[in-house]
C-alpha cells in the first residue's frame, strides 16, 4: 500500500484502525403486487396495478402489427408515422396537442416498431380522462399532414445524408450490416432513393390497416380504481377487434468476421463484438443475462475490470444480451483509445475463448454470486416507479408473458450455478460466430491489427458504407 | 399575495407530499446524514456530496477533483484492490459518481440489508484512501480519464461546450477550465497531489450524507454513526474558490473550428448563482422560448421556416455563478441568419410580457416532475443533499417548487430584460472549409 511504500502525501496519516466489512445476506426476491388481469368488450387484455402511494397514473397502449414481414414501403411508412403521430390529430394542430398535454403535465409517447404501434401517457391523477382522450386522438385519429411528412421526410434525408460524418451512427449501422444480412427485416436497408420514394398518402393507408387488424393490449398504472378507469378504455379502445399478431423473424446464424470501418478525424474508435444469443422467450434467456453480467454487463464485469481499471484504454465500455422474437444476440461495447483499438479486441477475445476454454472451473464462486444478486436486485425493481411498472406488464403482455414468467426467471437466476454459465457460453460462444466491428482511423487502426494477427474481412469507407442498403 | 401564495400552497397535495420533512443530524465529527424513509422502496439509495469540485483544483493541476473520484473507487484501507466496487457489486449494489465545478457527489442503492456494508465503504474511502491504493493506480486512471476527454472531443456538442466556456468564463476563473483538466495537467498528475487535495477537502465536515429508503431513522442515524465515528475531524476546510468577475462588456464573438457533422450556432449569457431568487424564472424563461411545438424558438427556426435542424436552451446555475445557453444546429445556413432569427424571438420576450397560458405549460411540467421524483430515490437522495448545501435544510423540496409555481409573466420579462443583454458569447463551431458560415468578426477560441 502506498503509505507502507512511503508515497503518501505531505500530511501523514495515523495508520487506519482494521475494520471488516459487515457481512451481507444474500438479497431475496421481494413481492409482487399482482396486476388485476381485465378485458374490455372486444376481449382486449387490460392489467391493471394500483399504486396509491403517488399521484400519477400511466397509460400504456399497444395496437400489433407484424410489421417484420411488411413491405420495405410500409416498412419506411411506419417509421415516418412514428413521427406524423406526433404532430396532431384529426381535431388539434400539432401546437394544440403539445400545448394541450403540457397543460397536463403530461409526460407522452407515441411510435411505431416492427411490432406495435405504441402510445404512452403519464399524468397527476385527476387529468386521466382528458389525458386518455388525447392519447386516444393521437393513435386512431392524427392528422397524418402530408406537408409536415414531407418536412420530416426532407430532414430525414439530410440526417441520412450526413450519417458518415457521425462516428457513432458510422458504426452503428455498420453493426448493424455485419450482423443481419441483406433481405433481413431488422437490417436498416433504406437509401436516400427509398426514401425519396415514400408516399405520405400511403402512411395513411397503412395506418388504416394497421388500426383495423388490432386488438389492444392496455396496462394502468397508478392511483386509480378499475370501475373508474375501465369505461374511460372502453370509450377510447373499445371499437378495435382485429387479431394482428407480430410473427418470428428468420434467426441469423452469423459466421466469424471482422470489419474495419475507415472514419478518420477521431481519437477514439468505436469497438464492437456480437455473438448469437437466445430470442424472446427462450428458456435461457436470463441466464444468458447472467453471462452477460459477469462478462460485460456491469462495471464489475470482467472486460469493463480489464479495458477500463486495468488497461485504462477505454472510458465507456458495455455490454448485454438483446432479444427479438425469433433472434437474438449478445453485445459488447467500447469506446476506445483508437491507437489502442487492436489491443482492446484482443482482450476481449480472450475473454471469450477464456470463458469457452475453462468451462464451469473458469467462474468463481464470488462473481457467480455477485451476478445474480445484481441481476435479482434489477428484478426487485422492475415494479419501482409508476414508469418502470407500466413498462414491465406493458413488455410481458404484447409478448402473452405474465409476472409469473418474470417470478420464474427470478428463481432461475437465484439457482444458477456455474456450470448453467458454462452452458450458456458454449451454446452462445463459440469462435465460428464471433462477429467484430471496429469503426476509426484506419491509418492508426490497421497495422496494430495486423500485427496482432486480426485482418479484417472487410474495410470498408464510412461513406461507402453509408450508401449501402 | 403573500398570503395568497401561501394558501394555494397548503392546498396543494403535491406540495404536502414533498413537505415530509427527513430526520437530520449532524455527527460529532461534523458529517451532516439525512434520512427519508420511504416505506415503498425495495432499495436504500443514497448520495454522499463533498463541498468540493473543479472549482477547487490547485493551479496548474485542473483535473485534480475529478481524478481524485475516478481514484474513489480503487482502494481504501479496509476495502482495497478496488473494495468499494466488488463488495457492492457482490449484493448486487450499483453506485456512480459526478464531479462538476461546485462538487463532487457519490452515489449508490443496495438492497435494504446491505446499509451497514454501504456505510462502512463510504466512511473507509472517506477517511483512509490513501492507504489502500497500489502504486499504479493512479496513472491507469490517468489513461481512463483522457480517453473519456479523448471521447468529448470526437463528440459534436460535448466539444462545443468546451469552446463555450473558454469564452463565456475569463481564463482565472474556475468554470473556464474544464471539469476533466487539460490533457497536459492530467498528465501531471501524481498520488501525493491528489491524497493531498483528498486530505484537504474530503473530511466529514465538508460532507452531507443523504439515505433514502426503506428505513428506520433512528436506527439509520444509529448505524451512520458508528460507521463514521472513527473517521478522523481532520484540520480546517480551507475557505472555497472565489471569483471576481469582470463584465463580458459587449458581445464576444468566437469560432471552434472542428471537423463537425453539422454547424452549430451557441448564444450565451451569464446569469445568476444557484439559489438566486431570478434562477426560478430564468428556468422558466428557457423552457417558455424552446420546448416543441408553438414555443418561439421552435416555431421561427423549424416548424415555421427549415432553418434548423435542431435547437434548445439549457441553463446551468452554480455556486459561483450561472449561465443561460441557446443554441441551435443546421445543415446550410449561414449561422449569422440563424443569430437574427433567435435575436427577434428574444428582443419579442423582453418587450412583451409571455402569456398566463405559457408560464401554466412549463410550470403543470414542473410540478409533475417534482411528483416522480418521490419515487426515483437515486434522484431525490442527490436533490436533498442539494437542499442541504444550498438552503440549509433537506426539506427545501416544497419551497422550491412553489417558487417555480409563482413565477409571473412579469418575472419572466425582468429577467429577460436584466440578465439577456448585450454583454454575451456568440460562439460559431464549424467544419474546416465552412469558416465563411460563422457569425462575422469571430475570433478563434481553443478550448483549455
Amino acid at each position: 500500500m502506498l503509505a507502507s511504500l512511503g508515497l503518501l502525501g505531505a500530511t501523514p496519516l495515523p495508520p487506519a484502525p482494521t475494520r471488516v466489512p459487515p457481512e451481507v445476506l444474500d438479497p431475496t426476491p421481494l413481492p409482487w403486487p399482482e396486476p388485476l388481469a381485465l378485458a374490455l368488450s372486444s376481449g382486449a387484455p387490460v392489467r391493471l396495478l394500483a399504486r396509491p402511494q403517488v399521484p400519477l397514473v400511466r397509460f400504456e397502449v399497444s395496437l400489433p402489427w407484424d410489421g417484420s414481414h411488411a413491405s420495405l414501403p410500409d416498412q419506411l411508412g411506419a417509421a415516418m408515422m412514428g413521427q406524423l403521430l406526433k404532430a396532431g390529430t384529426l381535431h388539434r394542430s400539432g401546437a394544440a396537442l403539445d400545448a394541450d398535454l403540457d397543460r397536463l403535465g403530461a409526460r407522452w409517447n407515441v411510435g411505431v416498431t416492427s411490432s406495435r404501434l405504441w402510445g404512452e401517457v403519464e399524468v397527476p391523477v385527476g387529468h386521466e380522462t382528458q389525458a386518455l382522450d388525447l392519447l386516444r386522438e393521437v393513435m386512431l385519429e392524427p392528422a397524418l399532414d402530408r406537408s409536415e411528412a414531407r418536412r420530416i421526410l426532407d430532414r430525414w434525408i439530410a440526417w441520412r445524408e450526413g450519417l458518415s460524418l457521425d462516428l457513432v451512427r458510422t458504426h452503428s449501422r455498420a453493426v448493424n450490416h455485419a450482423w443481419f444480412p441483406v433481405g433481413h427485416p431488422s437490417r436498416h436497408t433504406s437509401s436516400i432513393r427509398d426514401l425519396k420514394r415514400v408516399k405520405p398518402r400511403e402512411v395513411a393507408s397503412l395506418h388504416r390497416r394497421i388500426v383495423a387488424q388490432a386488438q389492444p393490449r392496455i396496462v394502468v398504472v397508478g392511483d386509480v380504481a378499475p370501475e373508474g378507469v375501465l369505461p374511460l378504455l372502453e370509450a377510447s379502445f373499445g371499437g378495435l377487434q382485429g387479431d394482428a399478431s407480430p410473427r418470428a423473424t428468420a434467426t441469423v446464424v452469423p459466421q466469424a468476421k471482422g470489419w474495419l470501418v475507415s472514419r478518420p478525424g477521431f481519437q477514439v474508435a468505436q469497438l464492437t463484438v456480437l455473438l448469437p444469443g437466445p430470442a424472446i422467450g427462450d428458456a435461457d434467456a436470463p441466464l444468458a443475462d447472467l453471462l452477460m453480467a459477469v462478462l460485460a454487463s456491469e462495471f464489475t464485469s470482467r472486460i469493463p475490470m480489464d479495458l477500463r481499471e486495468s488497461r485504462g484504454l477505454a472510458y465507456s465500455v458495455w455490454g448485454g444480451a438483446r432479444s427479438w422474437r425469433g433472434d437474438g444476440r449478445l453485445t459488447i461495447d467500447a469506446e476506445v483509445d483508437v491507437d489502442r483499438a487492436a489491443e482492446a479486441l484482443v482482450a476481449v477475445d480472450a475473454h471469450l475463448d477464456r470463458v469457452l476454454a475453462e468451462g464451469p472451473d473458469g467462474f468463481a464462486p464470488a462473481e457467480v454470486r455477485a451476478a445474480r444478486n445484481t441481476l435479482l436486485v434489477h428484478q426487485n425493481r422492475k415494479l419501482e416507479t409508476v414508469r418502470s411498472a407500466a413498462d414491465t406488464l406493458g413488455e410481458l403482455l404484447v409478448l402473452d408473458r405474465e409476472l409469473a414468467d418474470l417470478r420464474a426467471e427470478r428463481a432461475l437466476i437465484q439457482s444458477a450455478t456455474a456450470a448453467d454459465l458454462a452452458r450458456v457460453a458454449a451454446l452462445w460462444g463459440a469462435t465460428d460466430k464471433r462477429v467484430w466491428i471496429l469503426t476509426g482511423d484506419r491509418a492508426l487502426i490497421e497495422p496494430a491489427l495486423e500485427a496482432a494477427d486480426r485482418v479484417p474481412d472487410r474495410i470498408v469507407s464510412a461513406a461507402a458504407l453509408a450508401g449501402e442498403p | 399575495m403573500i398570503a395568497l401564495l401561501i394558501a394555494t400552497a397548503a392546498a396543494d397535495p403535491v406540495l404536502d407530499a414533498l413537505r415530509v420533512a427527513p430526520h437530520t443530524a449532524v455527527l460529532e465529527n461534523g458529517l451532516t446524514v439525512v434520512v427519508a424513509p420511504d416505506l415503498w422502496s425495495p432499495v436504500v439509495a443514497s448520495a454522499l456530496l463533498y463541498r468540493a469540485g473543479a472549482a477547487e483544483d490547485p493551479p496548474g493541476a485542473s483535473g485534480t477533483a475529478h481524478l481524485l473520484e475516478h481514484l474513489m473507487f480503487e482502494g481504501s484501507a479496509n476495502a482495497p484492490d478496488g473494495g468499494y466496487d466488488t463488495l457492492l457489486a457482490a449484493v448486487g449494489g450499483t453506485n456512480n459518481a459526478w464531479t462538476d465545478h461546485d462538487w463532487t457527489a457519490y452515489t449508490a442503492t443496495v438492497p435494504p440489508g446491505a446499509l451497514g456494508l454501504l456505510l462502512f465503504l463510504e466512511s473507509d474511502r472517506m477517511a483512509w484512501l490513501g492507504q489502500g491504493l497500489q502504486p499504479d493506480d493512479v496513472a491507469n486512471q490517468q489513461d481512463v480519464v483522457k480517453t473519456e476527454r479523448l471521447g468529448d472531443e470526437s463528440d459534436d456538442h460535448a466539444w462545443a461546450t468546451y469552446g463555450l466556456s473558454a469564452s463565456l468564463w475569463p481564463s482565472d476563473h474556475p468554470y473556464h477550465r474544464p471539469v476533466l483538466g487539460t490533457l497536459d495537467d492530467l498528465a501531471s498528475a501524481n498520488t501525493q497531489r491528489l491524497l493531498t487535495w483528498h486530505q484537504t477537502w474530503y473530511r466529514p465536515s465538508n460532507a452531507v450524507l443523504v439515505l433514502v429508503g426503506n428505513l428506520d431513522p433512528e436506527a439509520t442515524l444509529d448505524a451512520a454513526q458508528r460507521a463514521f465515528a472513527d473517521v478522523p475531524v481532520g484540520s480546517l476546510t480551507p475557505a472555497r474558490a472565489s471569483a471576481e468577475l469582470v463584465p463580458l462588456a459587449g458581445e464576444q464573438r468566437r469560432i471552434l473550428t472542428e471537423d463537425m457533422s453539422r454547424e452549430r450556432l451557441y448564444l450565451a449569457w451569464r446569469t445568476v448563482p444557484h439559489g438566486h431568487p431570478d434562477e426560478p424564472a430564468l428556468d422558466v424563461l428557457a423552457s417558455i422560448l424552446s420546448g416543441g411545438r408553438g414555443t418561439p424558438l421552435d416555431d421561427a427556426l423549424y416548424y415555421r421556416s427549415d432553418l434548423a435542424t435542431d435547437m434548445g436552451t439549457w441553463t446551468h446555475n452554480g455556486r459561483l455563478g450561472g449561465e443561460f445557453v441557446v443554441y441551435t444546429v443546421s445543415d446550410d445556413q449561414d449561422l449569422e441568419d440563424l443569430a437574427a432569427v433567435i435575436d427577434a424571438e428574444l428582443t419579442r420576450v423582453r418587450q412583451t410580457p409571455v402569456d398566463d397560458e405559457a408560464i401554466a405549460r412549463v410550470v403543470a411540467g414542473w410540478r409533475s416532475a417534482f411528483v416522480r421524483e418521490i419515487e426515483d430515490r437515486a434522484a431525490l437522495a442527490g436533490h436533498l443533499a442539494d437542499c442541504v448545501v444550498t438552503a440549509g435544510s433537506a426539506g427545501c423540496r416544497a419551497d422550491e417548487l412553489a417558487r417555480y409555481l409563482a413565477v409571473t409573466p412579469a418575472d419572466v420579462q425582468r429577467v429577460a430584460q436584466t440578465w439577456l443583454g448585450p454583454d454575451r458569447v456568440v460562439l460559431s463551431v464549424v467544419s474546416p472549409g465552412e469558416e465563411d458560415r460563422a457569425v462575422p468578426g469571430s475570433t478563434a477560441v481553443v478550448p483549455p
